[in-house]
């Protein structure tokens, strides 16, 4: 997925960088020697309603998710007040975050307000991170994911929290790749429901599935543009399997890569729509090279681990699986300077990384014993989430611009 | 366009080179040279052989599910024909002789070590390779379709190395 900002940071040590220069003085250290603010809802009144209290209950483990926060009753940093409660069919959430800065406080309204509280404490939650840490947040964003629990393999979407886990596609057949569009309601995937692989376009809002160009041999989606108009994809159309843009306005299709002796796949946009990253096993087995949406200026950028596979190109960097002593783990690598850092350490299977919309957190799926699940890691330090409990593998995350 | 007498120095060196270091200097360990380049002899190197083409609706038949042709298996990360397997495509070739109105999709798997992306694109190499191999032996292009499941539908569900050798395949679907 393509997030805009792109301006790479070193990945520990921002959260300390903002917190020090920009915003409140005051920060905790946590057990997990990750620094974050301690935050307060005691000021925030809580109407009798049952959603007022969803709501409620839905923002303390938002705030707690996004790594910024940790919940105190007293003595916070930084004090959400005013009233969360029902009013006629919506929830309303309407008061003020105020935080220290140095000896003076700081302070921003919040009001808001809809039918589901869920999405509702979502939004208060990603409101207050912008506000006091001045950074994105993720809760009110969504995964695409496939899930086979049908036997079949599925395009499924949950919340940034892994709740409200639905079916979208009942192909009966092999979905591959989900990628979102540009503006979050969209997306496509490949589906083998017409005996050979075919790309869909899935409209979010109305659940239309309309089917994109067909070329001969194989067609899988990879990412589509910040801009939402340009698809990177994998044809074999040429005798081959190479990399094309597809051009979603017209339809038109471009050549990027010619490596007739090797195989190209997953390929990604970074975040300014410039480059390309993808992987290609031109040097005997698979490695991540970038080049230019042209084609040209081709360099290999993992020079490590016997594999390198699955490019998801981000603020920070590119995360990427790496098959190091037999096991995938997860990477973030600098595109400029190649330098790498390993985001997972257990002995289990780490791929398929996605990056959130916050730039900070990563989804991926987690083998362990034949089984895969989607964890979220925080590249600042904050230990992993599980994602997905239900029976059936669940894998290829595709974490909402 | 290589000359006659061009050739032979350099099949000489080949074989020297051959008998030097024990292995053909065209395998896939030796890719590093130049990406772009074509080269001679290499690991699932398509000769130019026509464009791929959309499916008629031959291939939308129903399948011919009582002939049986035996899968071709492919070694990991490789799609190489191995000279093991040329029985079995001699056998899909004879077949497709004597069913003048038969049409073949090849359709090539992976086993599930590396991305279910990367594999699908490797299953698509196999197949095109068996497809270049077919047209070789003299198959017409438009009786031919390739079609990848990369890991998504392994002939061995389980995790060995053994199931991992049935799962590397291209398979002969007739309609």
């Amino acid at each position: 997925m393509i997030k805009r900002n792109c301006r790479f940071s070193v990945v520990v040590g921002l959260c300390v960088a903002i917190a020090g220069v920009s915003h409140a003085q005051i920060v905790i250290r946590d057990s997990s020697t990750v620094n974050k603010f301690s935050i307060s809802l005691a000021s925030l009144k809580v109407g009798p309603s049952k959603n007022a209290a969803q709501c409620r209950g839905t923002l303390e483990s938002d705030l707690v998710r996004s790594g910024w926060f940790k919940v105190v009753k007293a003595n916070a940093s930084v004090d959400v007040t005013g009233s969360c409660s029902q009013n006629g069919t919506s929830v309303v959430v309407s008061g003020a975050v105020k935080w220290a800065v140095g000896a003076g406080v700081k302070s921003a309204a919040i009001q808001i307000s809809g039918k589901d509280p869920v999405r509702v404490a979502h939004q208060v939650s990603d409101a207050i991170t912008r506000a006091v840490t001045g950074q994105r947040g993720m809760a009110d964003s969504r995964i695409l994911l496939i899930g086979s629990r049908s036997g079949k393999k599925e395009i499924y979407i949950c919340d940034s929290d892994g709740a409200r886990l639905t079916q979208l596609t009942n192909d009966k057949s092999v979905a591959l790749a989900p990628a979102w569009g540009a503006n979050g309601e969209s997306f496509v995937y490949t589906s083998f429901k017409n005996r050979f692989p075919a790309i869909s376009l899935v409209d979010l809002r109305t659940r239309k599935i309309r089917g994109l160009p067909k070329f001969p041999g194989l067609n899988t989606a990879g990412d589509i543009s910040s801009s939402g108009r340009d698809l990177l994809m994998t044809l074999s159309r040429d005798g081959n399997p190479e990399i094309y843009i597809l051009d979603m306005k017209n339809f038109r299709s471009t050549r990027v890569t010619r490596t007739r002796d090797a195989n190209e796949a997953s390929p990604v946009w970074s975040p300014d729509g410039r480059q390309i990253a993808y992987v290609s096993d031109s040097r005997g087995s698979p490695h991540i090279y970038i080049s230019n949406r042209d084609g040209s200026g081709r360099r290999l950028l993992t020079k490590e681990g016997r594999e390198n596979v699955s490019p998801d190109w981000g603020p920070k960097g590119i995360v990427y699986a790496s098959r190091r002593f037999g096991r995938y783990h997860i990477y973030v690598i600098d595109p400029v300077t190649g330098v790498s850092k390993q985001l997972t350490k257990a002995d289990v299977d780490h791929e398929n990384p996605s990056w959130a919309p916050d730039g900070r957190h990563v989804v991926f799926g987690r083998t362990q014993g034949f089984h895969t699940d989607l964890y979220v890691l925080d590249t600042m330090g904050d230990p992993q989430v599980r994602l997905t409990r239900l029976q059936g593998d669940w894998y290829s995350p595709a974490w909402s611009p | 366009m290589l000359t006659k007498n061009r050739v032979f120095p350099m099949l000489a060196c080949l074989i020297i080179a051959t008998l030097f270091t024990g292995c053909w200097p065209f395998s896939k360990k030796d890719k590093n040279l130049d990406p772009m380049a074509t080269t001679i002899g290499e690991d699932g190197d398509i000769p130019d052989i026509p464009y791929l083409t959309n499916p008629s609706e031959k291939f939308f038949r129903p399948v011919k599910s009582d002939v049986v042709l035996e899968a071709v298996r492919f070694g990991y990360d490789s799609t190489q024909i191995l000279s093991s397997e040329m029985s079995k495509l001699a056998a899909v070739s004879t077949y497709l002789r004597d069913n003048a109105g038969d049409v073949v999709i090849v359709e090539g798997h992976c086993d599930e070590r590396g991305s279910r992306e990367y594999n699908v694109a490797l299953g698509e190499r196999r197949a095109l390779a068996v497809r270049a191999f077919l047209i070789g032996q003299g198959v017409s292009v438009d009786r031919l379709q390739t079609r990848s499941m990369g890991e998504e539908v392994p002939a061995d569900m389980g995790h060995t190395e053994s199931a991992w050798r049935q799962n590397r395949r291209a398979e002969f679907e007739i309609h």
